[in-house]
């Protein structure tokens, strides 16, 4: 290893005073040629420890890729100086002042590039509370009470402080569309919207699944839009945010909140298996009528999709409890 | 839900492949969710138990998505032939109607192999003909039937010698031992079907031992009814008990269904057990009636952007058993199947239509219209730009759970059903789980800077505050990087555009301050168990997303140059640099356009005292400053410090 430093050193201080194409000829001779300095290094590994062999034949293979690099940097500058105009050759640095761009979480990324395919389609961004009374989240869907349909969704209950009446006791969002809710309480249509936000699933973790995720629900309605346009949509978005050509399968399914309810597949190419990544469906009649928009005259599509379900096809993540391990090995990959 | 092939075929012998079922159900209906030799796993979606948990159901599904209409058996429920029995709903609300029948049987040990077969092909174990029967007819039709053994049902009142069934909720002590063995007392909201004696079975639910039916058995009433469905799914949650029929009655079952299921086990049990039917009583005080639905071709069209004629949309309605009438050149009038109690109106319809014309055939179309975007909330955009700044400044964003297991706060909000211990309350900070963060993460980085944007919780007064903040953790190993992490929070505060945050020092901690207001603290801590220390700060974004990213004018970028003057001087050590910085804020004016702290140092060469240099920053807008002139500035400043803090100049 010392003597690696040693001839590092060396080459620095050549290739500092080098000015021709010559004599740099003569460094890449001196150094790298059949009896170069290092390539008689490399040659002397096998008499090494293994431990020794490994550690010395990295560090001199390093240098022996970087030489080459600089000195082929070098002969260009000097053949342009050759030819007029000239820089002083610069050092052989290895990367000392290492400057650090932090990552993002891979959940923040993808969800940008939703949020980015979405904007352009010109649907606005709405939030909403992460807990959420049981009016919210199940009566203005649609799901009823007392019903086997709401079991669909596993609920966390908070502990009231005190008695709550019908539909205000308070969970943890299992979805994101109470978002639809609070958004058509406040606004006429026409509008479309996406809420992405965080959710709550009382449910055993494992590979896929976690008590807490991420969704984007989506929400269009004006007096024309149609299943069609819908699956217009539906198929803009994904073919973006893959960035292939994807096979698409819309199969029947039901949400008490949509009418016809639609389940969307997708097939990567190449792919054998298909992927359920989307419900979807036409706003339904009671949905829109609870919320005082006059369901004759408008009319509308919503869906939903996992954000960490697309995060793991795109980028190949195995296990949804990675995203909230907090484990820099994995975010520092993004 | 389990379905058996062999029964669909014999229903609907072009029923084609279970590969071609499994495709057919897949895009036209449900999803098929495995498939074990004859035995087809279907996902019955929650709102069509009604008509489609069935062969027969699933069976015209199939039919119709292929074309052909399935002609269902023809109800015959068969004549009275005098025995005696007496039914009385007393709770309507709870039951729509019953239908009892009595009849005597000839053989109720084992069933022909066929029944044998799909019951097993449905995960249901064969027990004797009768019982076999009941469930052979339920996986038919879709409706749950149970029998009771006739001799073993109480005689009726004191003048009657008939037998009567009583249909009630349970009196207050009331127990039940139930088919499996399980002894319990019934609560006064449990519906039973009941003799004078007291229940014989739960309805819809669980049939009772005590008029159970064993392979002697040679009379027996046969029950088919309708409850109401949320009566049977309250009462089963309660009491735990979840059943074929529970799950199936929990979902909404017609009225009309109780016929045909009792006309096909009548039929059935006649061949196989040479069965004799006596009295037929049906009590059904409130007939469910079809209605009528419009249906109007060019709101079809706008709804869906299927071209479709109204001849195609008539025949496709017809193959699932509705009937449709022209009326007009645009508009059917649609009489649905008594089954479907899905159907309502004319989206329903549309779905029926869309469903079988496949919606993986409509052609995408792209909106007609544009729609304009809506404002947006700051802090949804906030919250981004933020994370960008950060990760600008070297951090890695983490994502944490929202649960956490203890709490501090006094107001934490606690989970009724926590999924684990360690998550028993919604988080009231950010900041437990980053030091967790730090301290994992130590196992591998010598080096930690990490943040996460997110959501806490608290009670204010009856509901939940949610506030979106923003957490920071910086550690290094052997290191304090307390001022790193102060370096990043004015760093941070500076590119946001917020210049009034100010830094308060109380307690160990530096509060920040926003307007007076605190929004946040920094502090340095010993991280648990590893000897290191971690600086932490927390951060409410709420309160800052209104007057982030302001609109920023323009300055005149001054020509002339600045002087730049160090200071340092000596002062008591009990003397907080908060203080002094407090008072130097003030001296920030005119033609000081900065003070700022270059070097700090405390010693034991410097006994009680402690060293700081200042950097003085001069300018004018006007002209270059001479030196006279930039002494002075400094003269005012030092003399300030001496009168306030007995500063010695060094």
């Amino acid at each position: 290893m010392e003597e690696l430093e040693k001839i590092e050193q060396e080459i620095k201080e050549a290739l500092e005073t080098a000015k021709s194409k010559e004599a740099l000829e003569k460094i890449r001779i001196a150094y790298l040629g059949r009896s170069g300095k290092l390539t008689a290094i490399l040659r002397s590994l096998k008499d090494f420890s293994v431990e020794e062999r490994r550690k010395t034949g990295a560090a001199a293979n390093k240098l022996r890729t970087e030489i080459e690099k600089v000195l082929d940097e070098k002969e260009k500058k000097v053949i342009g100086k050759e030819g007029g105009r000239g820089e002083d050759i610069t050092l052989l640095v290895l990367p000392k002042d290492k400057v650090y761009f932090g990552s993002l979480h891979p959940l923040t990324i993808v969800g940008r590039d939703i949020k980015k395919i979405f904007t352009s389609m010109n649907f606005s961004v709405a939030e909403g509370p992460e807990a959420e009374t049981e009016y919210y989240n199940f009566d203005a869907l649609n799901i009823p009470a007392n019903h086997p349909a709401r079991e669909m969704w596993d609920t966390f209950w908070v502990k009231s402080q005190t008695d709550a009446k019908d539909g205000k006791n308070l969970l943890m969002r299992t979805h994101t569309s109470p978002v639809q809710i609070r958004f058509m309480e406040k606004h006429k249509p026409p509008f479309a919207i996406i809420a992405p936000g965080r959710v709550f699933r009382y449910e055993a973790t494992d590979s896929s699944h976690e008590i807490n995720f991420h969704q984007v629900e989506g929400l269009a309605v004006d007096k024309k839009i149609s299943l069609a346009n819908l699956k217009f949509v539906v198929e803009e978005f994904f073919s973006r945010f893959f960035e292939e050509k994807l096979s698409f399968r819309f199969r029947p399914s039901y949400f008490p909140f949509v009418e016809p309810g639609v389940e969307v597949d997708i097939k990567l190419p190449g792919e054998e298996k298909w992927l359920e990544v989307m419900g979807a469906g036409m706003v339904h009649k009671r949905v829109l009528e609870g919320v005082r928009i006059d369901s004759e005259k408008w009319q509308g599509f919503a869906f939903g999709m996992g954000v960490e379900r697309l995060a793991m096809i795109k980028y190949g993540i195995p296990d949804i409890r990675l995203f909230y391990s907090g484990d820099l090995r994995f975010i520092k990959q993004f | 839900m389990k379905f058996s092939y062999k029964l669909l075929k014999k229903i609907y012998p072009g029923v084609g492949s279970k590969k071609e079922i499994t495709t057919d159900l897949t895009m036209g209906l449900f999803e098929v969710d495995d498939v074990l030799s004859d035995s087809l796993d279907i996902k019955v979606l929650p709102n069509r138990f009604s008509d489609a948990a069935s062969h027969y159901g699933i069976a015209r599904e199939l039919g119709a998505l292929k074309g052909k209409k399935i002609v269902f058996p023809k109800e015959d429920l068969g004549q009275d032939l005098g025995d005696k029995l007496k039914v009385e709903i007393k709770d309507k609300k709870g039951c729509f109607r019953y239908i009892g029948v009595v009849m005597e049987v000839e053989n109720s040990e084992s069933s022909p192999a066929y029944i044998k077969e799909v019951l097993e092909d449905c995960g249901l174990r064969p027990i004797n003909l009768v019982v076999d029967v009941m469930n052979y007819a339920m996986l038919l039709t879709g409706q749950p039937m149970h029998a009771f053994d006739y001799e073993k049902v109480a005689k009726g009142g004191r003048k009657l010698a008939e037998k009567e069934i009583i249909v009630r909720r349970a009196k207050k002590g009331e127990k039940i031992e139930t088919l499996d063995g399980k002894k319990m007392e019934l609560g006064e909201d449990v519906l039973v079907i009941a003799d004078v004696d007291g229940p014989l079975a739960i309805a819809g639910i669980k049939g009772g031992k005590r008029a159970e039916v064993n392979e002697k058995t040679k009379k027996i009433i046969i029950e088919a009814a309708s409850f109401n469905q949320e009566v049977i799914y309250k009462v089963a949650k309660k009491i735990g008990i979840t059943t074929d029929a529970s799950i199936r009655f929990s979902h909404n079952l017609s009225s009309e269904l109780a016929s045909f299921g009792m006309s096909e086990a009548i039929k059935i049990l006649k061949k196989e057990a040479k069965g004799k039917e006596g009295v037929i009583l049906d009590v059904y005080p409130k007939k469910e009636k079809k209605k009528e639905i419009i249906f109007d071709l060019e709101k079809f069209k706008n709804f869906t952007g299927i071209d479709i004629s109204l001849a195609e949309i008539s025949k496709k309605l017809e193959l699932l058993g509705f009937s449709a009438r022209k009326k007009s050149a645009h508009i059917l009038g649609v009489t649905t199947l008594v089954f479907r109690n899905d159907v309502e109106n004319f989206i329903d319809l549309a779905e029926e239509v869309v469903r079988l014309y496949g919606i993986y055939k409509i052609e995408k179309q792209p909106l007609e219209k544009m729609i304009l975007s809506e404002k947006e909330e700051k802090i949804i955009s906030f919250k981004e730009e933020a994370k960008d700044i950060l990760s600008g400044l070297g951090l890695d964003e983490v994502y944490n759970y929202s649960f956490y297991g203890k709490n501090v706060g006094e107001n934490f909000v606690e989970l009724a059903n926590p999924a684990a211990e360690d998550k028993r309350f919604l988080r009231e900070s950010l900041l437990a789980l980053l030091r967790k963060n730090v301290l994992d993460n130590f196992r591998f980085f010598s080096e930690v800077k990490i943040f996460e944007v997110g959501k806490v919780f608290s009670w204010d007064k009856n509901e939940i505050l949610e506030k979106t903040n923003l957490g920071i953790a910086v550690a290094a190993k052997k290191a304090s990087v307390f001022f790193k992490m102060k370096g990043i929070l004015e760093e941070f505060f500076r590119k946001i555009g917020v210049a009034e945050v100010e830094f308060k020092e109380e307690k160990e901690e530096l509060l920040v301050l926003y307007e007076g207001n605190k929004i946040g603290r920094v502090f340095e801590e010993n991280l648990n168990g590893s000897g290191e220390k971690v600086s932490l700060a927390e951060i409410c974004l709420d309160n800052l997303s209104g007057s982030a990213f302001s609109l920023k004018k323009f300055e005149e970028i001054v020509k002339y140059p600045s002087v730049v003057r160090d200071v340092s001087f000596l002062v008591d050590d009990s003397i907080r640099a908060e203080k002094i910085f407090g008072v130097l804020k003030k001296e920030e004016k005119g033609e000081v356009k900065s003070i700022s702290l270059i070097d700090f140092y405390e010693g034991k060469n410097l006994g009680n005292k402690k060293s700081m240099t200042l950097r003085i920053n001069m300018q004018s807008g006007k002209r270059s400053l001479t030196d006279e002139e930039a002494g002075e500035m400094v003269k005012k400043i030092v003399e300030v410090l001496k009168s306030n803090f007995r500063a010695e100049i060094r």
